[in-house]
């Protein structure tokens, strides 16, 4: 990143210029527009591309702040859709269901923090990846509750419409709920936890409350969507639920886009949903691999990702984005050195 | 009596298997601190370049494990040379992501390039050896073969580890990269012979897996996954570590599968894996990663 300089302060942390305004407000008129112009594709498509950015916005509010790298984010999802599945069989009111779902993810991210977050680095993300897998068994085995390999299905209503709402102010919350952790007291206490954990203990920052707020706060959201995504599509099993694909796209797509960003998590969802979108309806064979390929690659000469490429900042600055990391100065100088020594 | 002899014993003949599998991982990890996702694609690959000699040329099961040690340690070389030693240099953080991303994108290039060529279904190698039955328990003589050649490997590895000089620079760089440089050890050269071992290790067993199970192109993560449960349960990055996970773990699932039904065995790993994570979480034989 050679020309990316270190900016003073004031202008990474300004406002956007009204040309950013206008592209956010083309994207959201774009998508609330979606479903009155055509019914089908697009909707469809849109609806899992809402989902896929509260994931990876939600998924990365832990581990961009924190730098704990949370593999079983996707179980708040599949535990979510599972709860709304349950529950609505057996109450039939949608109103009780989804707050339902969403506490249950929550109190699942309650009883993970506690034990999981004694462990750190490459440890945490075993353990939480460990009981994905536990409840992917369970959905499995429980079969009076979950239906077994069969799946659940519940009865199928009119709800395309609704549903596409619901995801969509979903996504819009999961992103103004992590640019607000990033601009307050919160996100500035778990950033010193990144920086270095017992420092920041040492200094009176409560890094086990912090940690497990912030987990909480992260399940809310996929628990919604989790239970949107069963209202829709009316039927989940094991695979969809806790599978290993759930659990790894989040964490893809937010290192893609960059994570410990606000905006990078939204570009990697969109970047890599439409990649899959384009891989699977236009190439008939070896999309895995192709998928695999970028991954690679990425890896290999992207190290922040898609959002501290240079020519990515250029367009972006073009745009009128001033806002660009909506992180605490001194974390982001140090991005950009680590960027421009990589 | 017998029965749950039989049950320890089927227990450590598959618990050989998991050490095998889990060892080249392991190694890695020690050495490079990668944690390398698609080390199941290479004991996958492995198997199936065995079933394929066995198929076509007719090479003996036993013939593909050293060929397929051979092929496993260029292809893991050229894999360190071409990929990994590329993101080595950067900070810890950063190089824990890129690895990921990396060794994620090859194991799904490498599963579905497999899974085109090879049409998707699953396989084994037709290759059986006779059971052996002592006192009423019973040895499937395959198996007892493996246990044997896990037993074997161990006690070549570890010789190989502190006897020869690539060996000693390999555990040196694994304790202190840094004093490593510093007493003139070639570490990008000790690192590309980590990687090329941990990979030949990963195709070697892939042989006497294809011949005790079935392989299909699609099945490498859920098993790195399980060996990675069993080298942080007997402790990351040593291999005696990897052994009694191994063994903890099959001889776990083996008696819950007696016990509670073949459907609970599964969840097994991974409760062991998150009280062991709990309680020692640096494992059983494990010094800690700082």
């Amino acid at each position: 990143m050679s020309n990316a300089q270190p900016q003073p302060m004031s202008a990474l942390r300004g406002q956007s210029s009204i040309g950013a305004w206008l592209v956010v407000g083309a994207l959201a008129t774009i998508s609330l527009a979606t479903p009155m112009v055509e019914n089908n594709y697009y909707t469809s498509f849109m609806f899992f591309l809402f989902i896929a950015i509260v994931m990876t916005s939600t998924y990365d509010m832990v581990a961009g702040y924190t730098g704990y790298i949370n593999l079983g984010h996707g179980a708040f999802f599949g535990i979510g859709a599972y709860s709304y599945g349950i529950a609505i069989s057996r109450t039939g009111s949608n109103l009780l269901s989804i707050p339902f779902a969403v506490l249950v993810a929550v109190v699942l991210a309650g009883l993970m923090a506690y034990p999981l977050f004694r462990l750190r680095g490459a440890y945490f993300s075993i353990a939480t990846f460990g009981v994905l897998k536990l409840l992917s068994v369970l959905a499995l085995n429980l079969r009076d509750l979950t239906g077994g390999t069969t799946g659940l299905s519940i009865t199928p209503t009119d709800s395309t419409i609704p549903t596409y709402y619901l995801a969509f102010v979903a996504c819009a919350a999961a992103i103004l709920l992590n640019r607000w952790v990033a601009h307050s007291w919160i996100g500035l206490a778990l950033l010193t936890i990144r920086e270095d954990e017992d420092v920041a203990g040492s200094s009176g920052v409560n890094a086990l409350f912090y940690k497990s707020a912030i987990l909480m706060l992260s399940a809310a959201l996929p628990g919604f969507v989790g239970a949107v995504f069963m209202w829709q599509t009316t039927y989940i099993d094991p695979d969809s639920a806790f599978g290993s694909n759930v659990a790894f796209t989040p964490v893809i797509m937010a290192m893609l886009g960059g994570s410990g960003t606000v905006i990078g998590p939204v570009i990697g969802a969109i970047f890599l949903t439409f990649l899959q979108e384009v891989l699977w309806s236009h190439i008939g064979y070896l999309q895995l691999a192709m998928y695999g390929v970028v991954l690679v690659a990425v890896g290999l000469f992207m190290p922040g990702g898609l959002i501290r490429n240079r020519w990515f900042v250029r367009i972006y600055r073009a745009l009128g984005f001033r806002d660009h990391y909506g992180y605490h100065a001194n974390s982001l100088l140090k991005d950009f050195k680590e960027t421009k020594n990589a | 009596m017998s029965l749950s002899l039989q049950i320890l014993i089927g227990a450590i003949l598959q618990g050989a298997l998991y050490t095998l599998g889990a060892f080249g991982l392991s190694l890695v990890f020690g050495v490079l601190r990668v944690l390398n996702l698609s080390h199941g694609d290479f004991l996958m690959l492995g198997g199936l370049l065995g079933f394929l000699a066995l198929k076509s040329f007719g090479i003996h099961p036993f013939v593909s494990v050293g060929l397929m040690l051979v092929f496993g340690f260029i292809a893991g070389a050229l894999y360190y040379i071409g990929l990994i030693s590329r993101i080595m240099h950067r900070g810890y953080h950063e190089m824990l992501i890129a690895s990921v991303m990396i060794t994620l994108g090859v194991s799904l290039v490498i599963e579905d390039t497999t899974g085109f060529l090879w049409g998707g279904g699953a396989t084994g190698i037709p290759f059986q050896m006779s059971n052996v039955a002592i006192g009423g328990v019973v040895f499937p003589m395959l198996r007892v073969t493996l246990l044997g050649v896990t037993i074997l490997l161990t006690i070549a590895l570890h010789f190989f580890l502190s006897r020869t000089l690539i060996g000693r620079a390999i555990l040196a760089s694994a304790i202190n990269p840094v004093g490593a440089v510093v007493v003139g050890i070639n570490t990008e050269m000790v690192a590309m012979f980590t990687f090329g071992i941990g990979t030949a290790l990963a195709a070697g067993t892939g042989v006497f897996y294809a011949s005790l199970y079935s392989i299909e192109p699609f099945m490498g993560l859920s098993l790195t996954i399980k060996y990675l449960a069993v080298i942080v349960i007997g402790g990351l990055g040593s291999l005696p570590g990897a052994m009694i996970g191994g063994f903890l773990i099959a001889a776990a699932e083996a008696y819950t599968s007696y016990f509670g039904g073949a459907e609970w065995s599964p969840m097994v790993a991974f409760i062991i894996l998150i009280l062991a994570l709990l309680f020692r979480p640096q494992g059983i034989l494990g010094k800690g990663l700082s």
